[in-house]
């Protein structure tokens, strides 16, 4: 009880209270800009973050990210250009109400969406987390290997869409990057050609800003689209029996959010997607008409879900130390730039800090309900910014990310080579997210998996003493499976 | 839920790349045997179980026969029968030029200018040629923006959070 009155205290300090304002109102210019996604927001902001304390670290980022991942629905139901991927969905239904002259109200439905949604993720987050640690201290070195071996699988299959196996392939060469430098079993160097620079490994933090930030804007420059005029906002906060109407769809939303988001690698861009369908299907006459010509309901599964997806990623993000979202892998990396190990030994190692996570989460997002609202009718111009004129912006944005956590050229260079990879596999259809998780799960499954071997082979087990580990052998299942599931339902 | 299979049917045709297959199947599989090769040659100091050559080699392994099953799937669509034309499109698609031009502003910018110049030098040419490119607004406009956004950066990142930003000697 002291460490939760603890957090609340610190989470109302003026200077926390700062932070949060100021990572609220930029993820929500942020997020609203066409073309700058969540992740990026994320991934080019954590500069921000490295002269920050620990605490204020992860209220800046956790603020942003609530914030960010509604910004993207503000564009999306005003000039139908989604913010993010994950507003797809939004904008769908959201701008042909807008068209109708009903954007205000569609706007304010989705902040409140978003805030509900945001709720859900983390009253999950906060049962959740104390379950999955107790079972997560029983995991040996065989579980782990296979734990990260799942991360990456299943994010391929569900990242590769049509093709898992390009997803696979992805997760395969993020793993591979992983393996450059010293390995800490022998101090073996691997792949660094005579290279100091290489002689400690790749950080993934270069890497992700690469990835999605300087590939992003590679993207966004090479595509042509229209200018639009914004639309006039009307009438935004929406009437009680509304709410009152679509509570279940919320909550269904929000549940399926919570629950891809505790995915490894799924997102909100895959729940997102996951609720407007379901919302679609379980649709009834009048209702089920209205959807792709502005619809309440899949307007508010969308963005209930995309919020939701927030807690849920961080399920597995904090208990296992595997990220649910490429938004919690960066989250997992500037905590441990504040030598924050996350994982089963959380709670023993840094006492208070998951009770201080679900305090700003709930702060940031009551913020971001607030200023959702005072801010959406003075903005609006603001958001229709050209990307002509932004993404070029961006990139100084991407060599200060990539050069300020360790002061290292090398990472400059490492940033360019991982935008270029980036763009190369988003020309060629490959998954982005796969490769990202393979990077940051790389040691954990390579130092288990021999040190599972090792135990084995010390103990002299035989196969069937390897299958007789009830978690072990789950997890080997539920492996296969995944694999079966892409390689032949999918046909 | 037609119209689900119709958006299914799409995604699927969106989804296909038999040309870019057919080439990454190839590049993957040779990648795959060298990284297996070299992975496989490495010190065993107690055995294979505790090799550091283990994953790496498993891993390639596994790129091996994945980009295999990606060449042949590409085969299967007639990927092969069609390569040059799959080549001239990739070259000649219409955003290959603003693709290259964005590359170029960026790789000068980060490999040649902060070498040289330091960060509010270097980031103010990058943004006025950059904008100048891609924006086509009047220069004074281009110029104000170039300026104002680098100033921005410099007093946020070096004077307010005390960071040291990339430029001459990073």
């Amino acid at each position: 009880m002291e460490a939760i009155w603890g957090a609340i205290g610190e989470v109302f300090s003026p200077h926390m209270v700062f932070v949060a304002v100021s990572a609220v109102a930029l993820g929500l210019f942020w997020g609203a800009m066409p073309g700058l996604t969540t992740v990026m927001a994320m991934a080019l902001l954590i500069s921000i973050t490295y002269k920050m304390s620990t605490n204020a670290a992860i209220m800046f980022l956790i603020a942003l990210h609530t914030a960010s991942t509604y910004g993207g629905s503000i564009t999306a139901v005003l000039i139908n250009i989604p913010g993010t991927p994950a507003s797809i969905p939004t904008a769908m239904e959201g701008y042909p109400l807008t068209k109708k002259g009903e954007g205000g109200l569609a706007l304010g439905s989705a902040i409140v969406a978003s805030f509900l949604g945001n709720w859900i993720g983390t009253i999950a987050l906060i049962i959740f987390v104390p379950m999955i640690l107790a079972i997560a201290l029983k995991f040996g070195a065989w579980e782990l290997f296979l734990l990260a071996l799942w991360g990456i699988a299943i994010s391929g299959t569900l990242t590769g869409k049509e093709k898992p196996i390009k997803g696979w392939i992805s997760g395969c060469l993020g793993l591979l990057i992983a393996m450059v430098g010293m390995e800490p079993m022998h101090a073996f160097y691997r792949f660094t050609f005579g290279s100091i620079a290489l002689a400690s490994g790749i950080s993934y933090l270069p890497i992700l800003i690469g990835l999605f930030g300087l590939a992003e804007v590679l993207k966004a420059l090479s595509m042509k689209v229209p200018e639009r005029i914004a639309e006039q906002v009307g009438r935004i906060i929406p009437p009680f029996y509304m709410i009152k109407k679509h509570l279940w769809n919320t909550l269904r939303s929000g549940m399926l959010g919570t629950l891809v988001g505790a995915i490894p690698g799924a997102g909100p861009n895959i729940s997102s997607f996951v609720a407007y369908d379901v919302a679609k299907r379980r649709a009834k006459g009048e209702e089920r008409e209205k959807f792709g010509k502005g619809s309440y309901a899949g307007l508010i599964a969308s963005e209930v879900a995309n919020n939701a997806t927030i807690g849920g990623s961080l399920l597995p993000t904090m208990t296992l130390g595997i990220p649910g979202s490429a938004g919690a892998a960066i989250f997992l990396g500037a905590l441990n730039l504040h030598a924050v190990v996350v994982g089963p030994s959380i709670q023993i190692e840094h006492p208070g800090l998951m009770y201080f996570l679900y305090v700003s989460l709930i702060v940031a997002n009551f913020l971001m309900y607030i200023m959702a609202l005072l801010l959406i009718k003075p903005g609006v111009k603001l958001f229709t910014i050209r990307r002509e004129l932004l993404m070029p912006l961006i990139v100084p944005l991407c060599a200060i990310g990539a050069y300020g956590a360790n002061q290292f050229s090398f990472d400059v260079y490492v940033m360019i080579a991982s935008g270029l990879l980036g763009f190369a596999l988003y020309k060629m259809k490959f998954p982005l997210a796969p490769l990202i998780l393979g990077v940051i799960l790389g040691d954990m499954a390579d130092e288990n998996l021999r040190k599972a071997m090792m135990i084995f082979q010390a103990d002299g087990a035989s196969v069937i003493d390897v299958l007789s580990r009830p978690v072990g052998t789950i997890l080997l299942a539920v492996v296969a499976l995944t694999f079966y599931d892409g390689i032949f339902r999918r046909r | 839920m037609q119209k689900t299979e119709e958006a299914r049917e799409k995604l699927a045709r969106e989804e296909e790349s038999p040309g870019s297959d057919f080439f990454m199947g190839i590049f993957l599989m040779g990648f795959g045997a060298v990284v297996s090769y070299v992975a496989w040659s490495w010190p065993r100091p107690q055995g294979m179980t505790s090799a550091p050559g283990l994953f790496p080699f498993f891993l390639g392994v596994s790129l091996v026969l994945m980009s295999f099953a990606l060449f042949v799937g590409a085969i299967r669509k007639r990927a092969h029968l069609d390569l040059k034309k799959h080549v001239r499109d990739s070259l000649a698609s219409e955003d290959t030029k603003p693709t290259l031009l964005a590359l170029s502003t960026i790789l000068i910018y980060m490999i040649v200018l902060l070498n040289l110049l330091s960060f509010e030098l270097s980031t103010f040419i990058y943004l006025a040629g950059a904008l100048y490119i891609f924006w086509k607004q009047r220069l004074y406009k281009i110029l104000i923006v170039a300026a104002s956004a680098t100033a921005l950066y410099s007093f946020v990142f070096k004077f307010f959070f005390k960071l040291m930003l990339p430029g001459a000697g990073m």
